[in-house]
């Protein structure tokens, strides 16, 4: 009977499975080489929220005049303080995660993990002292660093992860984004908010240019970024960068993938900025695990531990979970808790699978953008016949009391059966409301299931309503 | 919103049926909105105005413009290659509901087609077709 797992990371994947393998009786050790909560709580969602809770808040304050307050002086950010706010909320919940383990008997042992023969770890801490954990069943819940590129290596001063970004002592007064996927984004948004002049270069041919978001989203991003003076340039990359002047000189040139042909010889062209910020990605930290070959656990070329739907690896008694297992698993803290708990039941006998179907994304732009099932595209490549229909968020009262107006919801609905396939949002409390738009998809349910139910007003969740009355042409309020 | 008879209607420019009008100027064609658009628009927030060299054809959407009530798309009247657009709306969109026809012009262009003006409308077709409406 298995009954000692042992669990590497103690990010979101990883703390799960030790939270539901502690309460199904198993005696669970946790390995972690870091900080509790991993890449969410120290490096990703959770401080990268804090602080853009503060530039929009800064943004508000700016417009003050608008909602009638009349505001003595101006309002500008206190970077050590915001940090201060953000270090301390990230400490509450990191607390509150040792908490938790402890509370579930976890043993948690902070050091660096490594594969020593069979069904046996070896820690080794910070002191230098070595801890020996023998398993039964091993979790590999590693995760990921940023993706570095070789002709812009992080210094942590001029050219930035997502890490560095996320600890700035000032606001830059000019930054160069480098990729314009989520991270990229939603940095673009909060260093502007707080001052900073912000270009994004992204490869591809629209900002988010991820198969999950619709193209719609992204275009009316675009618009949200042109209002707020955020340049953006599509189809191009960073070739490299040299320090002239006090300055970054950037060099941008037409994008080798999948860009606009016509573009392809296009001469350079140079940018000056104070700083880089490179938001390409991230890589797996396989490779740094000490004795992962020996445990037969397979990875692709890019490291990436492959597992399937029970999250089995190579090895009967090794798991993995998290974004260790890369992009085609979807890389998101809450997918990351659903793998951990199906990890965690599997290894101790039970048969669970990973169902990715219905996995909501939340990019916290500004508005916010949100999506959850097929996209329009995808909806038809799998052969039904759909429409989409949708509402934009300034019909709505509430939207207009909270002086956000911009952005709609999208519903793809099913033609013959009104079954909602997928919701696309950009607006104001996006990633909120695509829970209701969620549980509707997981309850396989229709427009009409979530037209008929009554929703308060003034609320902003009244856009599923309406947009769905549209997919029914029953348009309400336009 | 104003009444139909209360509408500025220039007679010297033409009008598309999307409500966008043009103006000939020296060879180039400027455009806007006409007032009975600003007026159904509302209150509008934001001008997203093509980049100067890009080139639309006839009926191709050139901008985007929303309101407080709405967004909506603007079709080039004729087709052309894009000169000028007025950067005075970027930061001040109400100018196009305060002054349609001149502070808020859209966009300069270079007509690709001159024949295309015959399909505009004139200021009386204009007026006639918003009587129908």
């Amino acid at each position: 009977m298995t009954n000692r797992i042992a669990i590497l990371g103690a990010g979101p994947g990883g703390y799960t499975a030790a939270v539901k393998a502690a309460q199904m009786g198993a005696d669970v050790t946790v390995i972690e080489k870091d900080t509790a909560g991993g890449t969410c709580l120290n490096r990703g969602c959770i401080p990268s929220k804090v602080l853009i809770t503060t530039a929009e808040l800064l943004e508000k304050m700016k417009k003050a005049d608008s909602y009638g307050i009349a505001l003595e002086g101006s309002a500008r950010v206190d970077m050590p303080a915001l940090m201060e706010r953000k270090n301390r909320i990230v400490k509450i919940q990191t607390d509150g995660i040792r908490n938790l383990l402890k509370h579930h008997r976890v043993n948690y042992i902070q050091g660096t993990g490594r594969i020593r023969g069979d069904h046996l770890a070896v820690v080794r801490t910070d002191q230098g002292e070595e801890h020996q954990v023998p398993w039964d069943k091993f979790i590999i819940a590693a995760g990921t660093r940023p993706f570095e590129l070789p002709e812009l290596p992080f210094d942590g001063e001029r050219i930035l992860s997502s890490d560095h970004a996320l600890n700035l002592h000032d606001v830059p007064e000019s930054v160069l984004i480098v990729g314009g996927g989520v991270i990229g984004c939603e940095f673009a948004f909060l260093l502007s908010a707080l001052g900073a002049g912000v270009t994004v270069v992204e490869a591809m041919s629209r900002m988010l240019p991820l198969p999950s978001v619709d193209e719609d989203c992204s275009k009316i991003l675009q618009r949200e970024m042109k209002k707020r003076k955020i340049g953006f340039m599509v189809n191009r990359t960073v070739a490299g960068a040299e320090e002239r002047d006090g300055k970054l000189n950037v060099e941008i040139r037409p994008s080798p993938f999948g860009g606009d042909p016509s573009k392809k010889g296009e001469e350079p062209y140079f940018q000056q900025v104070d700083k880089i910020l490179v938001c390409i990605g991230r890589t797996p930290v396989t490779s740094e695990i000490e004795g992962l070959d020996s445990l037969g656990v397979k990875a692709d070329d890019r490291g990436w531990i492959r597992a399937n739907e029970k999250l089995e690896t190579g090895n009967p008694d090794v798991y993995a979970v998290g974004d260790i297992l890369g992009p085609t698993k979807i890389m998101l803290a809450h997918v990351a808790w659903s793998e951990g708990m199906t990890a965690a039941q599997n290894a101790m006998g039970g048969e669970k699978s990973m169902n990715y179907d219905t996995v909501p994304g939340a990019i916290f732009t500004s508005p916010e953008v949100a999506n959850v099932g097929l996209t329009e595209t995808r909806a038809r490549e799998e052969g039904y016949r759909v429409r989409a229909d949708s509402a934009l968020f300034r019909l709505l009262g509430k939207a207009q009391a909270l002086g956000e107006i911009a952005g709609e919801a999208k519903i793809i609905s099913e033609i013959d059966s009104g079954r909602v396939l997928g919701v696309h949002m950009i607006g104001p409390h996006a990633t909120d409301l695509i829970a209701e738009a969620t549980l509707a998809i997981h309850m396989k349910a229709t427009v009409r299931d979530l037209a008929e139910t009554i929703h308060a007003h003034p609320t902003l969740p009244e856009i599923m309503m309406e947009t769905s009355l549209k997919a029914m042409d029953q348009p309400l309020h336009g | 919103m104003k009444e139909i008879d209360e509408l500025i209607i220039p007679e010297d420019l033409r009008f598309a049926k999307n409500h966008e009008w043009i103006r000939k100027e020296n060879g180039h064609v400027r455009a806007g909105i006409s007032d009975y658009a600003q007026g159904q628009l509302g209150e509008i927030v934001f001008v997203e105005l093509p980049q100067v060299g890009d080139e639309f054809k006839k009926d191709e959407s050139f901008a985007t413009i929303e309101s407080v009530k709405t967004v909506s798309e603007l079709y080039m009247p004729v087709g052309g290659e894009i000169i000028e657009v007025n950067n005075a709306v970027d930061d001040s969109p109400k100018l196009i509901n305060q002054s349609p026809y001149e502070k808020g012009w859209l966009i300069v262009m270079r007509p690709s087609d001159e024949s295309e003006f015959e399909t505009l409308m004139t200021s009386d077709d204009y007026i006639g077709m918003l009587q129908g409406a």
